[in-house]
């Protein structure tokens, strides 16, 4: 059905009630790339054989990911008047027994991890759950904001009923209704969101000069090349929410004049392509993408582009030009995208995350939003927390808390007693943060202050069998391959603080070569086209800087920390 | 490929050139490699110039000018990969496999690359399959796996 207006809105509201908080038991598996990798389909075939050998009725739902693979294949259980209840890491082999519990109307033991919901009204209390957490109290949810993936690995990320029942298109509705574009984007401008790609951009800022910019035709891309290695943010809000991305980009185009949207998909998400598109197709079923949308008379058409597995293609005018077909060459600017971008349009390049953002603005007032994060850097940020850690997984957090307290409290800090050496922020371009000065708050402007960055919010813990040797040869590998090759610093002087690199590596060269990759990290950094090259340095002088004795084992001995 | 195969997809994408990524992915998924031949081809019914087409297909890693394997394993060698040992994982894959990086099997049943991060950070490392993924490996799961996946295609 086409939703047309409020009562159709309310209409549709209901269905996903329902079907949130169904009449008779139900489970929900997660089966997003994550899930399918760790034998979710499996699982969802065996539940459907084992209730229907069984003959009981239970409603069988997909969800997507929470931001912890590592929990998974996860399942949700809800039984009648009873919370609905986590499991983690459920095999086929649990499957019997949680389908005998659940026809006894008992509640399944094994992989129980939390409830979720536990106030809410029709939920009876229950002895059996007295020792078992709420969502919001277990760890490693413990301690998030979980604004933007309070949904994902909760509702079926397919249905429009269950996001519009958790609020999902009241931004829009609100917007389109009763809001002109200008209105839109002083509530952006107001909440104080910026660019969550890594480049921090005033995003209301960007795009009331797009708004002003003069051509009857304008673009808004949304950017979903998400390369950095160790960020999967992005694909978790795209496969576990994909509706609140679609309003997003909708709300950007009617705030800037736009009605053609795209969405540039790195090529590496294969599951999310098939995935997104289908859930493009519903959309456009729900007259919430296309002609008329919410029957306003607005109409934004949307299409996902496959990118080619290049990195350089993640940088705004190299996107841009592969959307042309062409290679991916950064652009010298200016001219902005604002004015002259895709087909020399005026265009907007917002992230996944940046554009999630936007119906909670739209929907709760930029003055709501702005109550969250720090002075400067308003509302939450999603970090990717990897590397030598117990939980590794995704933490969202408003902008300003401690990188302490992230790493050693909610990641749970390193394993088997060993001891952090240092945590990369803002990888692969931040620096490495030794671990006597973890005390920082995690926003752009803290970290500027003592050299880093936040960048896309990828952040790699090392523990102390990690050697920084190791670790910067494998990211100036990483650079030299998606250089583009267009500017000379990248291209040369990059490919040579690799070749030295391996040098120091294997032990045949010594500290002089630590000098040239300085000189030559510093005429990248100041010299190159894009953030490719005047990026990569960082991390390398820095790593020169702060973690001599790493290089001292190589230069010497030739040998690595991480295999001694 | 048949020129009649290339010219379905191309008149899908209304032989507009800016749908060239899309057309040499379609290609490359029906034929398993993207040939001089099928390249000159594409770039003749876009109107575009040859080298244009190639320079695409070579600067992309999504696409091959050569062969494929009919399976196609992509070992993740991102930083979370990386630090939980991909190496490893790699060096078993390459052995097994008798090949090299960015090289096929002599009978084209596998070919082998390696990718930058699959996006499945916190269960690594990871190795794909063709479609089908798998986490958390080690020496011993991989070699359990290859022998899997190679029994079932032999």
């Amino acid at each position: 059905m086409k939703i047309k207006n409020m009562k159709d809105l309310d209409k549709v509201k209901e269905i996903g009630m329902k079907s949130l908080f169904p009449k008779g038991p139900q489970i929900r598996i997660s089966m997003s790339t994550c899930g399918l990798a760790l034998g979710a389909d499996d699982l969802f075939q065996k539940i459907t054989r084992e209730k229907d050998k069984k003959g009981i009725k239970i409603s069988l739902h997909q969800t997507g990911c929470s931001g912890f693979c590592n929990l998974e294949p996860m399942a949700i259980v809800k039984l009648p008047g009873k919370p609905a209840l986590l499991y983690t890491q459920v095999t086929v082999e649990n499957v019997e027994q949680i389908i005998r519990d659940i026809k006894k109307k008992k509640i399944p033991q094994k992989g129980l991890f939390c409830m979720i919901g536990s106030d809410s009204a029709a939920a009876k209390p229950d002895p059996v759950l007295n020792a078992v957490p709420d969502y919001r109290d277990a760890s490693p949810f413990k301690g998030q904001h979980r604004m933007l993936l309070g949904n994902c690995g909760i509702i079926d990320p397919l249905s429009v009923s269950e996001y519009v029942a958790m609020a999902g298109y009241s931004g829009l509705f609100k917007a389109l209704y009763q809001m002109r574009p200008e209105e839109v984007i002083k509530e952006v401008v107001e909440s104080g969101l910026r660019g969550r790609g890594g480049a921090w951009f005033p995003t209301g800022f960007k795009w009331d000069m797009a708004s002003k910019s003069s051509g009857d035709e304008k673009f808004v891309i949304c950017n979903a090349d998400e390369g950095d290695p160790g960020a999967y943010k992005d694909r978790t809000i795209m496969e576990g929410n994909p509706f609140k991305l679609f309003e997003g980009i909708v709300l950007a185009g009617y705030a800037i004049g736009s009605h053609h949207g795209i969405i540039y998909l790195r090529e590496e998400y294969h599951h999310t392509f098939g995935f997104l598109s289908n859930a493009i197709e519903i959309a456009k079923r729900f007259g919430l993408l296309g002609k008329n949308i919410l029957g306003s008379g607005f109409n934004f058409a949307l299409n996902i582009v496959r990118g080619g597995g290049s990195y350089v293609c993640g940088e705004e005018t190299a996107l841009m030009d592969s959307l042309e077909g062409e290679v991916g060459d950064p652009r010298l600017r200016p001219p902005f995208p604002i004015e002259k971008g895709l087909w020399a349009r005026p265009t907007i390049v917002n992230n996944v995350e940046t554009l999630s953002n936007v119906p909670l603005i739209i929907q709760n007032g930029g003055k709501w939003y702005k109550n969250i994060g720090t002075e400067k850097a308003k509302g939450t940020k999603i970090l990717s927390v990897i590397g030598n850690v117990k939980h590794p997984g995704l933490y969202e957090i408003p902008l300003g808390t401690n990188l302490k307290q992230v790493i050693f409290e909610m990641a749970g800090g390193p394993v088997n007693g060993k001891s952090i050496k240092a945590v990369q922020v803002g990888s692969p371009f931040g620096t490495f943060i030794p671990a006597d000065k973890l005390n920082v708050s995690l926003d752009p402007e803290s970290l500027r202050e003592i050299g880093s960055m936040i960048g896309s919010g990828v952040i790699v813990a090392l523990d102390q069998d990690a050697c920084i040797v190791d670790i910067l040869h494998h990211l100036l590998t990483f650079f030299v391959e998606e250089s583009c090759g267009k500017c000379v610093p990248c291209r040369e002087g990059v490919s040579r603080m690799e070749e030295l690199m391996i040098e120091i590596y294997n032990g045949r060269a010594g500290m002089n070569e630590l000098d040239i990759i300085n000189e030559l990290g510093e005429t990248a950094r100041d010299f190159s086209l894009c953030a490719l090259g005047g990026g990569a340095p960082a991390p390398i002088l820095n790593g020169i800087k702060d973690f001599k004795k790493d290089f001292e084992a190589h230069i010497k001995t030739g040998k690595c920390l991480r295999f001694s | 490929m048949e020129k009649e195969r290339i010219e379905k997809i191309v008149n899908k994408h209304r032989n507009e050139k800016s749908a060239i990524l899309a057309i040499l992915h379609e290609v490359q998924a029906e034929d398993n490699q993207l040939n001089a031949e099928s390249l000159k081809y594409i770039a003749l019914l876009l109107g575009v110039p040859y080298a244009n087409v190639f320079g695409l297909a070579t600067f992309y890693s999504a696409f091959n000018t050569e062969k494929r394997g009919k399976t196609l394993v992509r070992a993740c060698d991102g930083i979370s990969c990386h630090i939980n040992g991909a190496e490893e994982v790699i060096k078993v894959l390459k052995s097994k496999l008798n090949i090299e990086l960015g090289e096929t099997t002599w009978d084209e049943s596998f070919g082998l690359e390696k990718v930058r991060c699959l996006g499945l950070c916190s269960i690594s490392p990871n190795v794909s399959f063709n479609d089908k993924t798998y986490s958390n490996l080690n020496k011993e799961k991989i070699l359990e796996i290859l022998q899997k996946v190679t029994g079932d295609s032999k």
